[in-house]
């Protein structure tokens, strides 16, 4: 039998009771629904742990920091080096004075120099935010020609001075806050020295990545202590949410299993003239896999078009929730726990998959009971 | 030629068992039309059944042209319907919500045979049968005499061996049972085999070659009857 004719055969057994399809359709869109909110929320939440423990820890995980020595020991940078090689982190070093992120792991493309008072909105010790009007752009190039290229960096000062991500800052720390002569050749000066060093090590070690130092600096411990912490909270994080999306996918299942022994029931007739006319149980498993194939992906489709323009609230009411409640014990709470908005493509597919392999695991004594009854026998149960 | 050898068929168990047939020999043979004939309960459906696979002997077995189609799986079974039978049935089991021209390639978009191919056979048999304006009717817009009309040309399409009608007539009027059983005759001179399954006496007589009379389950006499095929009337 041709696949088409299975698709026009489900889909008249679909259209045989409208009122059902579009009852199980419709609970298969609130659960789905529910199923894709709640694995995005956790793939974005793991994904933004990842991405700030994880990546950034990798990135600038080795501290050299040398308060009052404003020259690099790279003596001490090799020995690090060579200690942790295996460990696939990356080596950085801190200099007096200035604080250099590698900002790939962050969503800015570009360099952002911002001027401007301090803003009222100071969050913690050594977090602030910036209101995005007070700054002033600059191109990368412009300041770190030499060695940064492309390299997204923000850089911010005022009286104190900050290199910050964008809205992000990290406070740079007191003992700068008293120079008078600040200007942006000085910035771009000592920038260039920095440079300097940066090539060096670039020539030892292939790629140094980071260049900073401060009281909050985290060392070698803290960003492997951070790794592991992302990692232990990724995972509880991301098999709590499995595990409510998997009991709502067994409730969808559920709805779909009653939906398949409804519609073979109501079409018994139909199914005893097509085995009396010759169809194989396999045809007759396709047409019954076809017809909850299309029950869910009505579903799944209309539930997935939903969660487009569901994803900024869904975002804004997690990162609400997570701020009102863990304000207090996490300082990093608005960026660690701020995920993107983007919508996970593969979401959908994998739904309707599970969710139809699932109905017709669960329905398939039901369905193996048609299949196999002889076409008499199902006739004359209608009749 | 199709052979049943000792066929019995109970339904039911212990006290409340019905034996709906006992003990059945019978030779139907090839490119006749042979009325089994009996009383309601007499067994003559089962026995029709049991010839066109749709169910299973408790006891015996059915041969068809040395094949034991008794002893055929799942998958044999549904092929042996699908090319060798053709159904009619009192009730005409088209399905309501499909076109005329679909019910008639049921059998051939089960076997997979290509839509025009299909279509263009069906709409042979309905301009054969004389209601081709009717294929893109509903089946459910027909009148009973149509609807046995587009059954038939449905059990003729895959070009069957046999043909099985149970009570073909038995929701007809008396003219539009004539125009069927006419059907039927002509069908069982160009050389297939016709079971006719009826409890009327007089179309057994009328169009039959062999008569099967079943009683109780068993068969309570063949007769040969040299009428039968003198009934037919050209199409």
């Amino acid at each position: 039998m041709k696949i088409r004719d299975k698709v026009r055969f489900a889909w008249k057994n679909i259209q045989n009771n409208k009122a059902r399809a579009i009852i199980t359709a419709s609970i298969v869109y609130f659960i789905g629904l529910l199923i894709m909110g709640i694995l995005y929320v956790a793939i974005s939440f793991s994904d933004n742990m990842n991405r700030v423990f994880v990546e950034t820890a990798k990135a600038d995980n080795v501290e050299i920091y040398h308060m009052d020595d404003k020259e690099i020991n790279l003596e001490t940078l090799l020995e690090l080096s060579e200690k942790y090689k295996d460990l696939g982190v990356n080596l950085s070093a801190s200099r007096h004075g200035f604080h250099l992120f590698d900002f790939r792991h962050f969503r800015e493309k570009e360099l952002k120099i911002v001027q401007g008072e301090l803003p009222h909105n100071y969050v913690g010790k050594n977090h602030v935010y910036l209101p995005e009007e007070l700054s002033e752009e600059y191109e990368i190039n412009d300041l770190f020609p030499d060695y940064l290229g492309d390299f997204p960096v923000a850089g911010f000062y005022s009286s104190e001075m900050y290199f910050c991500p964008l809205l992000d800052l990290s406070y740079y720390g007191e003992n700068i806050s008293g120079i008078d002569h600040f200007s942006f050749r000085y910035f771009y000066d000592e920038g260039r020295n920095i440079n300097k060093d940066l090539i060096t090590l670039n020539k030892l070690f292939g790629e140094v990545k980071t260049l900073f130092g401060s009281d909050s600096s985290r060392t070698f411990s803290d960003a492997l202590a951070n790794i592991n912490l992302a990692k232990t909270v990724s995972v509880i994080v991301i098999a709590s949410f499995a595990f409510l999306a998997a009991v709502l996918i067994l409730l969808s299942v559920g709805s779909i299993n009653n939906s398949i022994m409804l519609s073979i029931d109501q079409n018994k007739k139909f199914i005893g003239l097509m085995k009396t006319l010759g169809l194989k149980s396999k045809n007759l498993k396709d047409i019954i896999i076809i017809e909850t194939f299309f029950t869910v992906i009505f579903g799944i489709l209309a539930a997935s078009i939903s969660l487009i323009f569901l994803i900024v609230p869904i975002k804004e009411l997690v990162i609400y929730l997570l701020e009102f409640f863990l304000r207090h014990e996490f300082i990093f709470v608005s960026e660690t726990f701020k995920f993107h908005v983007f919508f996970p493509y593969y979401l959908p597919p994998i739904t309707v998959f599970a969710v139809t392999f699932f109905s017709v695991f669960f329905s398939r004594a039901g369905i193996r009971g048609i299949i196999k009854a002889n076409p008499v026998a199902i006739i004359n149960e209608v009749n | 030629m199709i052979v049943l050898k000792n066929v019995s068929k109970d339904y039911g168990t212990g006290e409340a068992v019905v034996h709906a047939l006992r003990n059945v020999d019978l030779e139907i043979r090839s490119g006749k039309m042979t009325a089994i004939l009996g009383k309601s309960g007499s067994g003559k459906s089962t026995l029709m059944n049991m010839i066109g696979a749709l169910d299973k002997p408790t006891e015996g077995e059915v041969f068809l042209d040395g094949v034991n189609i008794t002893k055929l799986n799942e998958r044999e079974l549904a092929e042996y319907r699908n090319k060798r039978t053709g159904f009619i049935f009192q009730t005409f089991y088209l399905e309501p919500t499909f076109s005329v021209l679909e019910n008639v390639c049921m059998p051939l978009t089960i076997a997979g045979v290509n839509r025009k191919i299909r279509e263009e056979k069906a709409l042979e048999l309905l301009t054969l049968f004389g209601i081709p304006e009717k294929k893109k009717k509903l089946a459910g817009e027909l009148s009973g005499g149509e609807k046995q009309r587009v059954a038939i040309a449905r059990a003729l399409i895959n070009d069957p061996d046999i043909i099985l009608a149970d009570e073909p007539t038995g929701n007809l009027d008396s003219e539009n049972g004539e125009a069927v059983m006419q059907i039927l005759r002509s069908i069982a001179s160009s050389e297939k085999t016709v079971i006719l399954v009826t409890h009327n006496r007089e179309d057994a007589k009328r169009y039959a070659d062999t008569i099967v009379e079943l009683k109780d389950g068993k068969v309570d006499r063949v007769l040969e009857n040299m009428e039968g095929g003198k009934n037919e009337n050209p199409r």
